[in-house]
């Protein structure tokens, strides 16, 4: 930079804030002189353009490198005149406001700023500029210091600061390292003092001549003064010096694109294709881009990085959103912005909630400090992930033995004297609700005690779950509750295994409670019956019973007894009664001596009723029985005999107990009866038939004996019961009808029935080889007559007569039989041989033809008998000897009666 | 960002910025070591680096190549790396679990197969060597190759040269051909190799992924957000000021900006909304994954659990 210079650059700094007219004169008489060019040309009619350009540097400086390129685009460009205007960054603003510039190469950050006033049609093409060959489309700020200043070596060495820059507005003058600090966490405007100088060039020398310690200036501008010999290649050094390979300068900050080259709005789309041609086609070598130390114009960049720093920084056009104004943004995002509002509302009532909320929290938590180490009962504080201890109070020290500082860190389980499966379903279950259990634990003492524990989990620890805990030694209480409840349970047992129904009258009231099995008794539900009262009893009691019950009750009103007892019926449901034996005791009196409580209990006797009328029954019945009955042990020893016995038997009762019954036995059976009987009672505990005994006067008599073995209630054999009657009658009677059936009335002889049996008997002797018999039929002669002479009378006293004779001519073993009428048939056995028994036959004739005297009268009969003997050659039947008996009989008739005839089988 | 939105959501900013001690704030985790190499695709780490948007507990390491990325991450020297797609099923394949987080970009030309001048047709390969880095991505698009040349392995000479390597073992003769990746290409080509093949013949295939290991991933789940959101603003730094961008990846890959810019022209570098996209069931990410495995195995089947969309920023007041 030329040493003369900063006079120029102070008047011109002045110039910007006060004196602008003369300012501008000035440089319109250099613009004149330093631009020959355009000068000549506006002449002619050519369209005039005027390009503004930002005095980034000095004016003349600026004009000297941009005034080629002017050249340039006035060769290029047919039919306009390009003027070149230099402008600080004001007059700039000015000069675009009063629409005098048509085309503007500016910062990247004043083009923002302009773009924001105005509607540009936009960037023709971004500046390329070039160092030593290397060409580069970016821009960036760079950060020097002197290169003594040893205190500034980094960005945030620079807190603290003064710090040159060339203004606001300026991209790699301020905006590039402002923001780079500020992304390493430093906003230089609240913590370093800047000096704006105008340009890049015031900052160079302000930061050598120790004005400022540090600078900000663009990229390009160092390496050019150092080029041009301004100042020396080591007299500064950069800040925070990025690495970016080919970047062709030093450089402090990120890269953002180089400065726009911008159309106006008015000018014509046609001229600004061909300035754009023109621009775009400006080669590296040419006069008017080495002049201007640029290699040309490329394709609009996009200016976004730029827009975004700026708006980071809050700078302008982004430093007041109050040109946004409230209005606007309610007219667009009144939505949004009552959403807002209403979400920062809740958001503020909440947090006050919420302190409120803390504020109630740190008392609750006072007050339960207070609480838990105040407390007389026993709590705990228990972690429940590892169950350990993590607070306890002074009762609970007190409880278990232990200090307190040594229960707090204990493992809660030590105070266990066995596992708590409640405490893991606790920790297993999660956190929900209360819990009460039972438990047992271990004193320091070793003692074990019985304890209530009520588990409260709290789930307020952010660290994980605590839970409070209350123990209560309920070891007496529960010893006692045992106690009782033993107490409680025999009598329950007693009243459940007696099976008794108790009752509780209050005299009084007459209300009465009774228990379930009191209802049960009588067929009902406890529950049926409610209310209970004096006369729910009343009602279910027999008529006839109450007035029993009621004068034993008022005798122990009374005090002339301490005990009621009355057996009384009771109604059951089903209709029929049952015995009841109901028992009590006054237990309560007032103190006039008035009873008040009794207490008592029903006993069902129903079935000792029964079992007493039945033996009242079985007693009458052996009494007056009319058969004997006689009751023996298991040997058979007498036990009892009843009057029946004694009236058949003719023995006491006190000859016979403990006797066996032996004395009875009449002889007519012999020891094969007696040992079946007995096998018989012990296979089929019965027996039952006839036998003959013996009475006391020894006569014999018959009786039906049926014995039974009877067994107790266990089933076990007990007794002989012996039932008999006396059927010496009957059998009597028996063998009378027995004899009537075989023997004829009249003359008391056998019949046919008992003649043909005998017959066959003697028959059946003969043929076992026992010698031979005859059978001889025998008919009266003149029976008719005499019977129709003297009556039937008469003739039946000669048949009884006749049959007598007759009888008393045979042998024992003969048989004589009356068969009817006058028919006789004699069979005579156990003859040697036929010639035997003919002296027989011919007595029996002559026997027959007795005179006789009956009643006074003399009658005279005859026989006429056939005979046959047996066996003989022939087998024969016995119908077939009636038969040849018969047949010979009537040959003797034949003869001339009163004779015997042989049987002589035809020839 | 245009006023209107700015104004919307600024509040709103200040708004959740501003109950974030009420949300319970942020907790401590365990530091996040990343590893990369130099790719275009990863030097949005690199960006972010310098810039200092990188969380606190993220440390960055820039190794050679992929392969040694992969290594640090078997020796549990980093806990994520940077890394292509293949690796990452390969890596998964031999044991490591590693879980997709994020896709730095899909590359579109950016990596190449560049050849000797005399090789004018694909064919021409056969029994040629062919330099490529045996477990990258090279391996991949060289199969790739030589399957659109009807080849196999066997009738080429795979020579395994690291990335770092490719230029040097060019001049040296050694290759014949280069399976490689910007900007090496670009270098390479300037030696005299000739671009035969890239990844634009193969389009979504290639991804760049940052990868995590599955077993730390809950230890760092706030730095591995922030990395993730720093990854995305050095993205809009890419984006909005490319020359600065380009002239400092240039810089730290000793390139020139022009390479710098060629080599970001080969790659898609998709934003946060694409990333949500590709982290999803059936995007081009799990279909070329599937196919991938099919490849490299019989076909297990990889599920779903290898990529989480977990770590992308949800609504980003930055972006925009």
């Amino acid at each position: 930079m030329p040493a003369e210079r900063p006079h120029n650059r102070r008047e011109r700094c002045r110039s910007i804030g006060r004196g602008r007219p003369f300012g501008r004169l000035l440089r319109w008489a250099a613009l004149i002189l330093l631009t020959s060019t355009p000068l000549l040309t506006l002449a002619a009619p050519n369209e005039r353009l005027v390009l503004g350009i930002f005095a980034v540097r000095p004016v003349p400086l600026m004009e000297l490198r941009f005034g080629p390129l002017v050249d340039y685009l006035d060769a290029s460009v047919d039919s306009v005149d390009f003027e070149m205007r230099v402008l600080d960054l004001d007059d700039l603003d000015r000069a675009i406001q009063r629409n005098e510039i048509d085309l503007l190469l500016t910062t990247p950050t004043h083009y923002e700023l302009v773009r924001s006033e105005n509607a540009l049609s936009g960037v023709l093409g971004t500046l390329v500029t070039q160092h030593r060959g290397r060409s580069t489309r970016s821009l960036g700020g760079v950060i020097i210091a002197r290169r003594d200043a040893e205190a500034i070596n980094e960005l945030a060495d620079l807190t603290g600061r003064v710090i040159a820059a060339p203004g606001e507005r300026f991209l790699g003058g301020y905006q590039a390292p402002l923001f780079e600090a500020l992304e390493a966490g430093f906003d230089l405007r609240d913590t370093a003092s800047f000096r704006f100088l105008g340009n890049h060039d015031a900052v160079v020398r302000a930061v050598l001549d120790r004005e400022a310690e540090v600078g900000f200036i663009r990229t390009g501008v160092l390496q050019d003064l150092i080029d041009r010999g301004h100042i020396g290649p080591r007299a500064l050094k950069v800040i925070n010096r990025q690495h970016l390979g080919d970047y062709p300068y030093l450089v402090s900050t990120r890269l953002y694109p180089e400065w726009p080259l911008v159309t106006m709005p008015h000018v014509g789309l046609a001229l600004e294709r061909q300035i754009a041609a023109a621009l775009f086609s400006l080669d590296v070598d040419d006069p008017a881009a080495q002049t201007a130390g640029i290699a040309g114009f490329g394709p609009p960049a996009d200016y976004l990085p730029v827009e975004r720093v700026t708006r980071e920084l809050r700078l302008p056009p982004f430093d007041g959103m109050d040109e946004i104004t409230w209005t606007d943004i309610w007219a667009q995002h009144r939505n949004e912005l009552v959403l807002l509002a209403t979400a920062l509302l809740m958001v503020a009532l909440l947090s006050v909630a919420l302190v409120f909320r803390q504020v109630a929290l740190r008392r609750s938590e006072e007050r339960f400090r207070r609480f838990f180490e105040d407390n007389a009962s026993v709590l705990l504080l228990v972690d429940f992930d590892n169950g350990e201890i993590l607070d306890a109070n002074e009762a609970a020290a007190g409880f278990y033995g232990w200090p307190r500082e040594e229960l707090i860190g204990h493992p809660v389980d030590r105070l266990w004297a066995h596992r708590c499966q409640q405490f893991d379903a606790v920790c297993r279950s999660g956190v929900v609700g209360g819990h009460c259990h039972l438990h047992t634990h271990r004193l320091r003492s070793g003692e074990e005690r019985r304890v209530e524990v009520h588990v409260t989990p709290m789930n307020d620890h952010p660290d994980g779950g605590r839970m409070f805990v209350i123990v209560h030694d309920i070891t007496e209480r529960e010893r006692a509750e045992k106690s009782l409840e033993r107490e409680r349970e025999r009598l329950r047992n007693v009243i459940e295994g007696t099976n008794v129904g108790t009752w509780e009258w209050n005299i009084q009231t007459g209300e009465t409670v009774f228990n379930q099995r009191w209802a049960e008794m009588v067929g009902y539900e406890l529950s049926e019956l409610e209310p209970t009262t004096i006369g729910t009893w009343e009602r279910f009691a027999h008529p006839d019973d109450l007035a029993h019950s009621a004068s034993a009750l008022q005798a122990c009103f009374h005090r002339e007894k301490d005990y009621y007892e009355v057996e009384v019926r009771m109604r059951h449901r089903e209709g029929h009664w049952i015995w009841v034996l109901d028992r009590g005791r006054i237990l309560e009196w007032d103190a006039d001596g008035k009873p008040l409580r009794m207490w008592g209990t029903h006993q069902d006797i129903t079935a000792r009723k029964q079992m007493e009328q039945d033996l009242q029954l079985a007693a009458s019945v052996f009494v007056h029985a009319r058969e004997a009955i006689l009751i023996t042990d298991l040997d058979a020893r007498i036990i009892d005999v009843n009057a029946a016995f004694t009236e058949m038997t003719g023995w006491r009762r006190d000859e016979v107990i403990g006797h066996t019954p032996k004395f009875l036995q009449s002889g007519k059976h012999d020891g094969e009866f007696y040992r079946h009987m007995r096998k018989r009672l012990r296979s089929a505990g019965y027996w039952s038939g006839e036998l003959w005994n013996r009475h006391k006067n020894g006569e014999l008599f018959a009786e039906r004996l049926t014995i039974s073995l009877v067994h107790d209630a266990e089933g076990r054999p007990r007794n002989y019961i012996a039932l008999a009657s006396d059927i010496t009658d009957i059998k009597k009677y028996q063998s009378e009808l027995e004899h009537r059936a075989n023997h004829d009335a009249l003359t008391g002889l056998p019949n046919r029935v008992l003649m043909a049996d005998r017959l066959r008997q003697s028959m059946a002797t003969a043929r076992r080889g026992h010698g031979m018999l005859a059978l001889a039929f025998l008919d009266l002669d003149g029976f008719k007559a005499v019977n129709d002479v003297h009556g039937h009378d008469m003739g039946d006293k000669l048949l009884i007569d006749v049959a007598r004779d007759l009888g008393t001519q045979l042998r024992e073993t003969d048989t004589l039989a009356r068969i009817s009428g006058d028919e006789f048939v004699i069979i005579l056995g156990g003859l040697e041989q036929a010639s035997d028994a003919e002296p027989i036959i011919a007595r029996l004739v002559e026997a027959a033809a007795r005179e006789r005297h009956i009643d006074g009268a003399t009658l005279q009969v005859t026989a006429s008998i056939g005979y046959t003997f047996y066996p003989q050659a022939n087998e024969a039947d016995d119908e077939t000897l009636l038969k040849q008996a018969d047949s010979a009989m009537y040959e003797a008739k034949a003869g001339g009666r009163n004779r015997s005839c042989r049987y002589q089988p035809p020839t | 960002m245009d006023r209107r939105r700015f104004l919307t959501l600024a509040p709103l900013a200040l708004g959740v910025s501003g109950m974030l001690p009420f949300l319970g704030g942020c907790r401590q985790d365990d530091p996040l070591r990343v590893s990369y190499h130099p790719w275009i695709g990863y030097e949005t780490l690199y960006l972010a680096e310098r810039f200092n948007w990188l969380p606190d507990a993220a440390r960055l390491t820039r190794r050679q190549s992929a392969s040694e990325s992969l290594a640090a991450l078997q020796k549990h020297e980093a806990d994520a790396a940077a890394l292509t797609l293949d690796e990452v099923i390969r890596a998964r394949l031999q044991g490591m679990d590693l879980v997709v987080v994020m896709v730095f970009n899909v590359s579109a030309g950016a990596d190449a197969l560049v050849v000797h001048e005399s090789i004018k047709r694909l064919e021409q390969l056969e029994g040629k060597r062919i330099g490529a880095e045996g477990s990258a991505v090279g391996a991949m698009l060289l199969d790739r190759v030589l399957e659109k040349a009807e080849l196999t392995r066997e009738q080429v000479t795979v020579v395994d040269v690291p990335a770092d390597r490719h230029l040097a073992a060019w001049e040296a003769a050694e290759v014949d051909a280069v399976v490689s990746y910007e900007p090496t290409v670009s270098q390479l080509r300037r030696a005299g190799a000739v671009l035969m093949a890239d990844s634009r013949d193969f389009p979504d295939t290639i991804f760049d992924v940052l990868a995590v290991r599955r077993d730390c991933i809950d230890h760092v789940e706030h730095t591995l957000l922030g990395l993730v959101d720093a990854h995305f603003r050095a993205l809009e730094h890419l984006r909005f000021n490319r020359q600065d961008a380009l002239y400092r990846i240039a810089d730290v890959e000793s390139v020139t900006p022009a390479d710098a810019r060629r080599a970001l022209g080969g790659v898609l570098l998709p934003d946060r909304r694409a990333n949500q996209r590709y982290l999803s069931p059936g995007s081009r990410l799990t279909v070329a994954a599937a196919e991938l495995e099919r490849r490299l195995a019989a076909g297990n089947g990889l599920g779903n659990g290898w990529y989480s969309d977990a770590f992308l920023p949800r609504s980003h007041a930055r972006a925009g």
